[in-house]
């Protein structure tokens, strides 16, 4: 069952911050749920069921985001949820690692707030269309 | 609320959203610009671009560069993986985006072009709005630039035509430059293999092995070259130069001293005698600035060893690594190159024996500068702890421990060796012989 959940696996607060007021402004009816590690993800998967869209930073303390991925992914249970790496780096290497680790999406941290915004509400709109289609 | 209080408050709103857009776009135009200052690789310009733009301006982007045979897929991105992937199938053998992308790099004008495909396996109105526009720069269309809305995605405020066509001379000015950037280090590199032997000889006496990087920091040509030159009498001459400075005026001066001292050494001149006919030639061309540094060791093989003389014109002398281990300094230093009238250098006799290596070098060598000081301290050590080596090996040991110590490539380096073979050995060729050459 899909909810209005997006699932942030972000280890820096001013990122949560930032995507939490964006969200706010654009998908009033979306919660954003929020782990600090890598290692927290299939845990959190397991115990609250699909969100809407996990939105995963790549360099984290601990397990990373490459490897919360690929722990995900080996479970057939959340072979379907749509999970987009949120990076900084726009290496051509970094995208695609991310794409064989089985990402759904790949979306880059813009400078701006208003960037961000924008990318996210693109982001979000478009799974939770296609959730629903 | 009065009826005029409405229409005051949806124009305030408007304004307020129209000035919201113009900073996104601003702040987009600013971070890409960021990005694309910071590439100076054209695949990877295009596909950072592509990911940048995706999800900021559109759900999908595709890059194309004009070739010969009409418009090339160089980067295509997606929001959705699954779709990208369709994208990369479909696209290159697609008619109708092919024609459109045509229709631009003909015209150089900007087209709002979503894609109605009529292909069979096709991507039937998934793409209902689109913009591509053309990538010129001095005044060439090289290719175009398309992004699109899924009709899954939210409607885009930054997809229109003017702000599209923006990024696009954006992206074209910096893919001119990463295209004028690759050319010239394609024009270093042809350069630089004319100024170096492509082969060195392969012979039943000697064993020769070099190695040669470039320091990359200006993209400049090397200024060190190294030879191995047959001479009369079944000799050979062992040639190792530093010229001053980098770039265009080092690789002429490069260029004139090694083919002169290769003309010279195989017609019998000795090397004390051919340096000095250099030194006459550079000082000919007038430049006081122009000097170098070289050195020359001719070495004749003879019943258990070889024989020879060591001349160096301002050069870091050679080292001898007997088949024991012991590392032994040989020559003595002379003037360098193209600062004094009268060059005043001396032959220094030389002895190998059977399994001894001679090791040339460059001061790229002994100033690579480590946390500990210089690698000068270092390189009798490095060339004495694996006695027995081949050629191959003692050069390849060197030129990797040189490249582990240093902070940074600062110079160029340049490395030759010979090991004398035992009289069994004669007429075998090990594999590993030959010249590598790196910074390519």
């Amino acid at each position: 069952m899909v909810n209005d959940v997006v699932l942030l696996v972000e280890d820096s607060d001013e990122d949560v911050e930032a995507v939490r007021r964006a969200l706010r402004v654009t998908h009033p009816a979306v919660r954003v749920e929020h782990v600090s590690s890598g290692g927290e993800l299939v845990p959190w998967l397991s115990a609250s069921g699909r969100p809407a869209l996990v939105l995963l930073d790549l360099n984290m303390p601990g397990l990373d985001g490459q490897a919360a991925l690929q722990a995900a992914r080996e479970r057939a249970e959340f072979a379907e949820i749509p999970i987009v790496v949120f990076t900084s780096s726009t290496r051509s290497g970094d995208v695609d690692r991310a794409f064989e680790a089985g990402a759904s999406g790949y979306l880059v941290k813009p400078l701006s707030f208003q960037l961000l915004q924008q990318s996210l509400a693109r982001t979000v709109t478009y799974w939770l269309t296609k959730a629903e289609a | 609320m009065s009826e005029d209080l409405r229409a005051r408050l949806r124009r305030a709103e408007d304004e307020l959203r129209s000035q919201v857009d113009a900073q996104a776009r601003l702040a987009f135009l600013a971070a890409i610009s960021l990005e694309l200052d910071s590439s100076h690789e054209v695949d990877e310009t295009f596909l950072r671009v592509s990911r940048m733009m995706v999800p900021a301006v559109a759900d999908a982007c595709l890059v194309y560069l004009r070739d010969d045979g009409g418009p090339r897929l160089v980067a295509a991105a997606h929001l959705d993986v699954a779709q990208e992937r369709a994208l990369r199938a479909h696209v290159p053998g697609c008619p109708t985006l092919v024609e459109r992308v045509d229709e631009v790099l003909r015209s150089g004008t900007p087209i709002e072009s979503g894609v109605e495909c009529v292909c069979a396996d096709g991507l039937p109105a998934r793409y209902a709005d689109g913009v591509l526009v053309p990538l010129r720069a001095r005044g060439r269309v090289f290719g175009g630039l398309w992004l699109a809305r899924d009709r899954l995605g939210a409607d885009s405020r930054m997809l229109d035509v003017g702000f599209v066509d923006d990024l696009g001379r954006r992206v074209a000015l910096a893919v001119d430059n990463a295209l004028l950037h690759r050319q010239r280090r394609d024009n270093v590199i042809a350069l630089q293999r004319r100024l170096l032997p492509p082969t060195l000889p392969r012979t039943p006496q000697f064993e020769f092995a070099a190695a040669y990087e470039v320091a990359d920091v200006s993209l400049d040509v090397g200024g060190d070259f190294y030879d191995v030159v047959r001479q009369p009498g079944g000799a050979f001459a062992l040639v190792v130069g530093d010229v001053c400075g980098r770039g265009a005026s080092a690789a002429g001066l490069n260029g004139l001293s090694r083919h002169t001292l290769r003309l010279l050494l195989e017609e019998g001149w000795s090397p004390a005698d051919a340096l000095a006919r250099l030194n006459r030639s550079i000082r000919d061309e007038g430049n006081l600035a122009q000097f170098c540094t070289v050195l020359v060791v001719s070495l004749t093989p003879v019943d258990g060893g070889a024989t020879g003389t060591v001349t160096s014109a301002g050069h870091p002398l050679p080292y001898r690594i007997e088949a024991g281990g012991t590392v032994t300094e040989c020559g003595r230093n002379g003037q360098l190159l193209g600062v004094f009238p009268q060059l005043r250098t001396e032959d220094v006799p030389i002895r190998l024996g059977v399994g001894d290596t001679l090791f040339l070098y460059t001061d790229g060598v002994t100033e690579a500068r480590g946390p500990a000081g210089l690698f000068e301290d270092r390189l009798a050590a490095e060339l004495a702890a694996a006695p027995g080596s081949s050629a191959a090996e003692t050069v390849e040991r060197v030129r990797a421990a040189v490249t582990a110590y240093r902070r940074s490539a600062a110079d160029d380096v340049a490395i030759l060796a010979a090991r004398l073979r035992a009289p069994d050995a004669e007429g075998m060729l090990t594999r590993d012989e030959g010249v590598g050459a790196r910074g390519e």
